[in-house]
């Protein structure tokens, strides 16, 4: 391969996969960081999401480089928070063993470059790929722990599961988002929507250290410190809306480290407290990770259809007027009752008329030539009783300016549910020499 | 106008124009530029840059002094053989030929920037835009990133950017898809050397820029009008285009302008060589109809008959001498033919001659003020495009009989407007 193709193919295997391995590395110290330490457990496992969301991303051809580097991550990291190294290479298979086929099932559900734009796709990521591999990765423990007679995790279900899910749940979706950037020469969000997303999630990390750092005893009395936990979210759904699914996760990702972080040193509403809704302080914060982290998923899937249809229908909507302005033809929906017209094409164009000119049927008749118009209202008046009748070909059309047009087209009653008229739609196209009738024969 | 201007812009004939594209592209950035020009009687000479019409691999190769040094051995080139020879470009090529008339010391013609990118700050330019030039700095990094082309691709008019991406879909080769970072990288080198020593653009400049171009604000045409001087360089503001404006929405005005800044009579420069979209019945109709409002002397009745850029031609050295275009000064026109005499109107029209979209109709202006009388006789040129009128011409066969008639103008005959939309100097 030449070295100029080489340079922009893309970085080589082995720097990406060392890549996927320090983050998989960064994100299991993080994990023990924010349970306090190595000798503590994790209140949120975020490595895992790491491994799933590395391997549905890259294409399985390359798995076998990056199963290695995520293993060579997990193995390193256990053995880095005092591990045995027996518990450190169970702990990294067992994560490979969970990853591959989750990940599998991941591409085969949501395809190889997933994007979670849609209400199904978060569930089937939030069951499968958060909650699922969680089940799954304490189910494969405790059988490898009781096989090689390590000491069970039996009795941490309840944290290894909820920790995991959690994890998962914050960190893949934030690589799906982010695995997409490409550098672009203009597109994207503009700078003043940069700007108000960016003042959103200011506005986010400002209430989630008011909320969660310090005493809240100190500062806030009753349920009130709990009544607050809603602040972070609120300004976290608006960040969401402006910057998309790639602000949203990363502003996710922010505001769970805040609440994990300032919980375990028994800080915010959630720190130290016994007896709480979920029962404990641990439990109560990663419930409110979990549901930041469902709220903005939804909400991006959500904003993310709505965007799609937006962009579909403007598809539409270009495809029509292609096809209107290449035959020269205008459509129109006259409402029988009100007698109010709506034009799609370039009446500008093709009438000398703009559509505001002719919105109701009186208008247009008005700008038809008086030879012609009885004989066009008779058709409107014989199309609004609901009876077969053809616009008459070649009527003229008079403009503000320049030359009366010869027009011909088509329209038809829609009739209702009961048989009366709904709507007369049609078209409309200047007369050409080939509309003409031929002249009769002597 | 100076005489030095005259001379600039008198081309046609021995005429070339040099035109340089941008980044990535071809020569189809500047549309049917080529065509419109070879039209107006100029002989047209492009290059491919360095690194383009290939793939864009091959941009990795060059740097901005290849492209400087291209262009500058194709203008001497051109130099050679042309008596009068513009310079054009359009986005990077507009730095390109801004910087060659500035080290050639070109003055054979005149210099016609298209949406120079002098800034990266249009309202579509990603957020992380100026983090480049700390990725500059890493090794590597400018080889492998790819800056790729994106929806809205430069283009306003949704029809046009539908075929544009489609285009890109089927890799048509008229544009790259990306370019690597090097090259925005030597992009901004280029911006600095562009920005050095404006002043000594010799020639006269017309910066033409969109308003709503998302990849570069109107600063940049500012910056470069400042920089020249307004002495020398003019510009033109366009509202209905993003960054292509060769095959955007004001394609048509861009050529009108560019065209008329060369020299080329306006009458050419318009649509006259365009298909008038309207039938031969229709066009009749429609000089029937200006000939009736003449006739009649209801000069408000004219502009209606017209585009709002309706445009009156009116020669001689008198009080109503001059380009008389759209909107106020058009109407300012005809109430001075209305202050200035009793009773004015066209009338004696003789056989219509048509050709393409335009009219010529023998007639004569009649008009009284007092005893004075006006019966000058002439042709009147009606040019139509699309059911309007776009432009008027008077022919009189004898300028001074209504140079007598009218009275000198009370200040210079006005100078032809640069612009339809805003002019900055």
């Amino acid at each position: 391969m030449p070295a100029d193709e080489e340079a922009t193919s893309g970085y080589p295997l082995i720097l990406r996969a060392g890549l996927a391995g320090l983050a998989y590395l960064a994100a299991l110290l993080l994990s023990y960081y924010f349970g306090g330490g190595f000798d503590q457990e994790a209140n949120i496992w975020l490595a895992s999401g790491v491994a799933i969301g590395v391997l549905v991303l890259a294409p399985p051809a390359h798995w076998s480089a990056y199963l290695a580097a995520l293993g060579l991550a997990a193995l390193i990291g256990n053995l880095a928070s005092g591990a045995s190294w027996l518990a450190s290479l169970v702990y990294a298979v067992e994560e490979l063993v969970v990853a591959a086929p989750i990940a599998w099932l991941l591409r085969r559900l949501l395809g190889p470059a997933p994007r979670l734009d849609d209400v199904g796709k978060v569930w089937i990521f939030a069951g499968i790929g958060a909650l699922g591999s969680a089940v799954l990765s304490w189910a494969i423990a405790l059988l490898a722990y009781a096989v090689l007679g390590l000491p069970s995790p039996a009795g941490q279900w309840r944290l290894w599961i909820v920790s995991g899910t959690v994890g998962t749940l914050v960190v893949t979706p934030l690589l799906f988002a982010w695995a997409g950037l490409r550098a672009k020469r203009s597109g994207g969000p503009t700078m003043a929507d940069f700007a108000l997303g960016g003042t959103f999630v200011l506005l986010m990390v400002t209430a989630a250290l008011f909320v969660f750092r310090g005493d809240p005893t100190a500062r806030f009395s009753g349920s009130v410190g709990f009544g607050l936990t809603y602040l972070p979210m609120i300004f976290l759904v608006l960040g969401a809306l402006v910057w998309g699914a790639r602000g949203a996760t990363l502003a996710t990702f922010v505001l769970a480290a805040i609440a994990v972080l300032h919980t375990e040193r028994g800080e915010g509403p959630f720190g130290g407290m016994e007896g709480l809704f979920l029962g404990e302080g641990t439990l109560e914060v990663q419930g409110y990770v979990a549901a930041a982290a469902l709220l903005t998923l939804m909400v991006t899937a959500l904003h993310g259809s709505r965007q799609r249809a937006l962009q579909e229908a403007a598809a539409w909507r270009v495809r029509y007027e292609a096809v209107m302005a290449a035959n020269d033809q205008l459509l129109f929906e006259l409402d029988p009752v009100s007698g109010r017209i709506d034009w799609a094409g370039d009446t500008q164009r093709l009438l000398g008329l703009a559509s505001g000119q002719i919105d109701t049927l009186a208008a247009y008749l008005d700008r038809v030539h008086p030879d012609d118009r009885d004989t066009l209202r008779g058709t409107f008046a014989a199309l609004g009783r609901g009876l077969d009748a053809h616009l008459p070909a070649g009527h003229r059309i008079v403009a503000t300016a320049g030359p009366e047009k010869a027009f011909t087209g088509e329209a038809t009653a829609i009739l209702d549910f009961d048989d009366t008229v709904h709507r007369i739609v049609g078209f409309l196209q200047p007369r050409r020499d080939s509309d003409r009738a031929p002249a009769a024969a002597p | 106008m100076t005489e030095r201007d005259v001379i600039d812009a008198a081309p046609a004939g021995r005429a070339g124009v040099f035109l340089i594209h941008g980044l990535g592209g071809t020569e189809y950035d500047l549309g049917s530029m080529h065509k419109r020009l070879k039209m107006s009687g100029f002989i047209t000479h492009s290059l491919t840059l360095p690194g383009h019409g290939t793939r864009p691999e091959d941009l990795l190769r060059v740097t901005v002094d290849d492209w400087l040094d291209a262009c500058r051995a194709r203008y001497r080139e051109l130099a050679g053989q042309f008596e009068t020879l513009h310079v054009m470009g359009m986005c990077m090529g507009s730095l390109l030929a801004v910087e060659v008339a500035k080290q050639e010391q070109h003055g054979k013609g005149r210099l016609v920037v298209l949406a120079p990118p002098i800034f990266l700050d249009g309202w579509a330019t990603p957020w992380y835009r100026d983090l480049r030039h700390l990725l500059y700095w890493l090794p590597t990094v400018p080889r492998r990133m790819r800056v790729e082309e994106e929806d809205p691709y430069g283009i306003k008019n949704e029809q046009l950017r539908g075929i544009v991406k489609a285009k890109f879909e089927r890799n048509d080769g008229f544009h790259y898809r990306w370019v690597p970072l090097h090259c925005v990288r030597e992009v901004d080198r280029l911006r600095k050397l562009v920005t050095t020593d404006l002043q000594r653009v010799p020639c006269q400049t017309l910066v033409v820029h969109a308003r709503e171009d998302e990849l570069t604000s109107l600063r940049s045409a500012n910056f470069l009008v400042r920089g020249i001087g307004g002495d020398r360089a003019r510009m033109v503001v366009l509202e209905d285009s993003y960054h292509m404006i060769c095959i955007d929405n004001d394609r048509e005005l861009v050529a009108r302008h560019v065209l008329e800044f060369f020299g080329v009579p306006p009458v050419e420069a318009g649509q006259l060589s365009d298909d008038p979209k309207m039938s031969a019945e229709a066009l009749r109709v429609l000089v029937a109809k200006v000939c009736a409002v003449l006739a009649a002397g209801a000069w408000r009745d004219l502009p209606p008959l017209g585009i709002p850029d309706l445009r009156w031609y009116q020669p001689g050295r008198n009080r109503l001498s001059g380009i008389h275009r759209g909107g106020k000064p058009l109407r300012r026109f005809l109430a001075e033919i209305q202050s200035g005499a009793d009773s004015a109107r066209f009338g004696a029209f003789g056989t219509i001659v048509l050709n393409r979209g335009v009219a010529l109709v023998p007639a004569s202006w009649i008009a009284r003020r007092g005893d004075a009388e006006l019966a000058s006789q002439g042709a009147l040129m009606i040019a139509m495009h699309a059911d309007r009128v776009y432009e008027l011409r008077w022919f009189p066969d004898e300028e001074a009989i209504e140079d007598a008639f009218w009275g000198e103008a009370a200040e210079p005959a006005p100078i032809p407007a640069q612009t339809a939309s805003t002019v900055a100097t």
